[in-house]
């Protein structure tokens, strides 16, 4: 298991240096919705994906840092924060026009990723709703800011890719309203925060 | 106790790295960090070389003495260079009418293309007066590179073989600093500002 483990971290390592070659980098930043929406979530996966397959003793770091982080509210600060300031269309636009910018969002977003993945179990139910319900508002109202901005937002792209990104965070919004119902709708939203419907074969 | 420390600790880092990032939440974007440094600290511009539509070779410090007002154009476009075009025929038709010491410049960004006659043609399109509004390019490409970056010009393709650029109305002060950045459409703001500057340089001479 131990090696599986730090065999999974390798692929995930290999995963985030593809992303960073100039190749798939160059392709993701050309368009702002590849960018923002493909690029910046992907980045955060890499932490995600890190904190599951890393060793146990990796995770001793993370046990002393629990006190730290009860609820997994600090964490999601922290990581809510960080998700934030890439979406600033200036640091978005700093990222393609200064080498500084670029390597902070590839080292930064990651560990939001991994510190976002440490955090989430521990929120407890009404938090993830506050969480989901912030989502979906903010997909939601940027959708709509990109979509009627008179000018562009962001010196490295063109008014049609602003007006696409706007569609897509509609769409974003749009899923993830659609996966909220349909969770309350199976019956995966239970008081007790436990997770996905009938695990432990409870009667609905 | 150690998480609400963590938290308010976390806050605070998200809101210095934003506040830090935005100049203090005043410039959320690249546009208007750049208007916000400029008018907060006149900059100084290279002294690049340029070539007018008539054909005449000049050198940016050769404006000093009075307010230049710049703009950055192709002569192929037909959005946002229109625009500005027509802002500058304004700004020449005051300068003219109220005798004012106010030169006008613009600067093609597609060298290239633009060619001695191709700026002349833009020059006519918009009864540019040459002794007052120079239509030019310059003369070295690495030169063109400074100049846009000094004046936070950003250039990209348009996916259809043109560009699209942050179109604005620059000021160049007497002395040959890039004063005050105004919106594409705002020629009597633009104007206004010539004139304050053009005042300033008589009396300070």
């Amino acid at each position: 298991m131990k090696r599986g483990s730090w065999q999974g971290a390798a692929l995930i390592a290999a995963c985030w240096l593809a992303l960073a070659m100039p190749p798939v980098r160059d392709g993701l930043e050309a368009d702002m919705v590849r960018h923002m929406l493909v690029q910046l979530p992907l980045l955060l996966a890499v932490g995600l994906g890190l904190s599951r397959v890393l060793p146990v003793e990796v995770h001793g770091l993370g046990a002393w840092l629990g006190p730290w982080n009860g609820g997994g509210i600090p964490g999601l600060i922290l990581a809510f924060g960080v998700v934030l300031f890439w979406m600033v269309p200036r640091t978005l636009d700093a990222a393609l026009d200064h080498t500084a910018f670029e390597s902070a969002k590839f080292l930064v977003l990651p560990l939001a990723g991994f510190v976002l993945a440490r955090s989430w179990p521990r929120l407890p139910l009404i938090g993830r709703g506050v969480v989901y319900a912030n989502l979906l508002s903010m997909s939601w109202v940027l959708g709509w800011v990109y979509l009627v901005a008179p000018q562009r937002i962001c010196t490295n792209y063109r008014f049609d890719q602003q007006e696409q990104l706007g569609l897509a965070f509609l769409g974003v919004g749009a899923a993830l309203a659609v996966y909220l119902v349909l969770r309350v709708a199976v019956g995966g939203a239970r008081a007790d925060g436990s997770g996905r419907a009938g695990r432990r074969g409870q009667p609905r | 106790m150690r998480t609400v420390l963590a938290a308010a600790l976390a806050f605070t880092a998200v809101i210095a790295a934003l506040s830090l990032a935005t100049d203090g939440f005043a410039a959320f974007t690249t546009e208007s960090a750049r208007r916000l440094e400029v008018m907060r600290s006149p900059r100084g511009l290279p002294d690049v070389l340029l070539e007018d539509q008539t054909g005449r070779r000049f050198r940016l410090s050769d404006l000093r003495g009075r307010p230049v007002v710049v703009e950055f154009i192709y002569t192929r476009c037909t959005s946002y260079c229109v625009a500005l075009g027509n802002a500058f025929q304004q700004i020449q038709r005051a300068v003219l009418k109220d005798g004012l010491q106010v030169s006008l410049l613009s600067v093609s960004f597609d060298p290239d293309h633009d060619s001695v006659p191709r700026l002349a043609a833009y020059a006519r399109r918009y009864g540019a007066q040459a002794r007052l509004w120079r239509v030019a390019r310059p003369v070295h490409p690495a030169a063109l590179d400074a100049l846009l970056d000094a004046c936070g010009v950003k250039v990209i393709s348009d996916g259809l073989g043109g560009y699209t650029h942050n179109a604005a109305i620059l000021l160049v002060g007497p002395r040959g600093r890039l004063v005050h950045i105004y919106d594409w459409d705002a020629a009597k703001a633009a104007l206004r500002g010539a004139r304050r500057a053009a005042l300033r340089g008589a009396q300070a001479s």
